[in-house]
């Protein structure tokens, strides 16, 4: 017996050692373990995938219950807000139009255009020190690795890792995740900064930005991770040189997103930062 | 003594893989998105509960090798850096096999006390190697909630755990 308890012993601290050794390893070199990195996660999505459907057929119930109780005010509600979506509408048909003639007239370069890619979230990794999102689509799919993911009527984040029929997204709230972005009206350039908590913050703030509650905000596509003008939240609570965000998207609700596929203008030179998930693409 | 029959010790040993699979079974489990407003943020640490679990009752099916590899999984697919999650659950094994003496035989609420004991320095060791990991220090609250959660939920996978044992354990090692 106390042979294989010195084994045992020698077992753990070989283990120990080990996990090290994978932790020095996927700091320093993040490129190493990625291939093994998407290959697990292409198997096991799936099984997060078929084990989530009655997570999200519940959750389903649980709203179609809630939402019988009150059809008739929202569609009320509704038909209000659809009137209003329709002068909008005329109106941002005409400013279209408007802008198709004079950027004609100037000759401006038009922006790539956007396509989609629609994936369902198969998993979603919450916890202090992470949050991120798996997607059941992937290279296969058409999904590469720095594209940004939107959900609903905003930014949640962006492609950090592809497998062949798998894909993780970094969300905004992340604790890695920076996005440079633009508040509205008046311009002013932030950094929107993860902290694991629901609502993100804005950093970099110049001391005398002109902005106040409820301003919108868009990235800025500065640094040509993101496209520019995606939509991302308005502004919270504002402190001292920085400020609270509430994203568009909405977390909790969230089944499908959408991953853009834009041509950046400019890409990254490749860097070897160190992080999680390995070099900026 | 008569050797087993083949098909006994297969049944025997699938059996055995019981401790392995409910902590996999958990790591799957940490993946499901639940869609209700604020529980991304306090996901508990279920893998914790099975490890802390089997790690008293059945040392010899959860090997130090099997949490590891749970662990590494675990890391590969949070999108963690891998080996963190690994190192924090083998830590927290070592020192829970070290100690299960004293839990063997107690009753439920001694060992649910033990996990509050328990839960918070992995908690700890967790948010430790995060932070060295990372450079900088992480927000200590939500580990600390994080903590609360898992230990309320020990109760309803310990029960579980303890029901399965007994069904499919039966025949003693």
């Amino acid at each position: 017996m106390p042979a294989r308890a010195l084994v045992q012993r020698f077992a753990f601290a070989l283990l120990i050692a080990a996990a090290i050794a994978l932790m020095i390893i996927s700091q320093s070199e993040p490129g190493a373990l990625e291939r093994l990195r998407s290959g697990v996660t292409d198997v096991v999505t799936p099984i997060v995938a078929f084990f989530s459907r009655p997570s999200a057929t519940v959750a389903d119930v649980v709203e179609r219950v809630e939402s019988l109780a009150s059809i008739k005010a929202e569609n009320a509600s509704l038909r209000e807000s659809n009137d209003r979506l329709m002068r909008w509408q005329s109106l941002a048909l005409r400013l279209q139009r408007e802008n198709d003639e004079l950027r004609q007239a100037l000759k401006v370069v038009p922006d790539p255009r956007a396509t989609y890619v629609t994936a369902r979230i198969a998993g979603e990794a919450g916890g202090p020190f992470v949050r991120t999102a798996l997607l059941g689509a992937g290279e296969r799919d058409g999904i590469k690795k720095g594209q940004a993911v939107l959900g609903g009527h905003g930014l949640i984040g962006r492609i950090v890792d592809v497998g062949s029929g798998s894909a993780r997204v970094l969300l905004i709230t992340d604790l890695n995740s920076r996005v440079p972005v633009f508040i509205e009206p008046h311009r002013e350039r932030a950094v929107l900064a993860g902290d694991n908590s629901d609502t993100p913050r804005l950093e970099f703030l110049a001391a005398e930005a002109r902005i106040a509650p409820g301003d919108r905000i868009v990235t800025s596509g500065e640094g040509g991770l993101f496209p520019p003008g995606l939509p991302v939240g308005v502004v919270g609570e504002i402190g001292e040189g920085q400020a609270a965000v509430r994203p568009y998207a909405a977390w909790d609700s969230l089944e499908f997103v959408s991953v853009l596929d834009y041509e950046l203008p400019a890409p990254l030179p490749a860097t070897r930062r160190a992080g999680r998930f390995g070099a900026l693409p | 003594m008569r050797p087993t029959p083949l098909f006994q010790r297969l049944d025997l040993q699938a059996r055995g893989l019981l401790p392995a699979l409910t902590t996999f079974f958990l790591v799957i489990l940490g993946l499901i998105p639940w869609h209700l407003p604020g529980l991304a943020v306090i996901t508990p640490a279920f893998t914790l509960i099975a490890i802390f679990f089997w790690s008293i009752y059945q040392p010899h099916r959860l090997p130090y090798w099997v949490t590891f590899l749970i662990g590494v999984l675990q890391d590969l697919l949070l999108g963690m850096p891998i080996g963190q999650g690994a190192l924090g659950l083998l830590l927290i094994q070592g020192l829970v096999v070290s100690q299960r003496r004293f839990f063997i035989a107690k009753p439920f609420l001694v060992v649910w006390w033990g996990f509050a004991m328990v839960a918070p320095l992995g908690g700890v060791i967790a948010w430790a190697i995060a932070s060295i990991t990372r450079d900088a220090f992480i927000p200590v609250l939500p580990v600390a909630v994080q903590t609360v959660v898992t230990v309320l939920f020990y109760p309803l996978f310990g029960g579980i755990f303890g029901w399965l044992q007994q069904k499919v354990l039966q025949p003693p090692s």
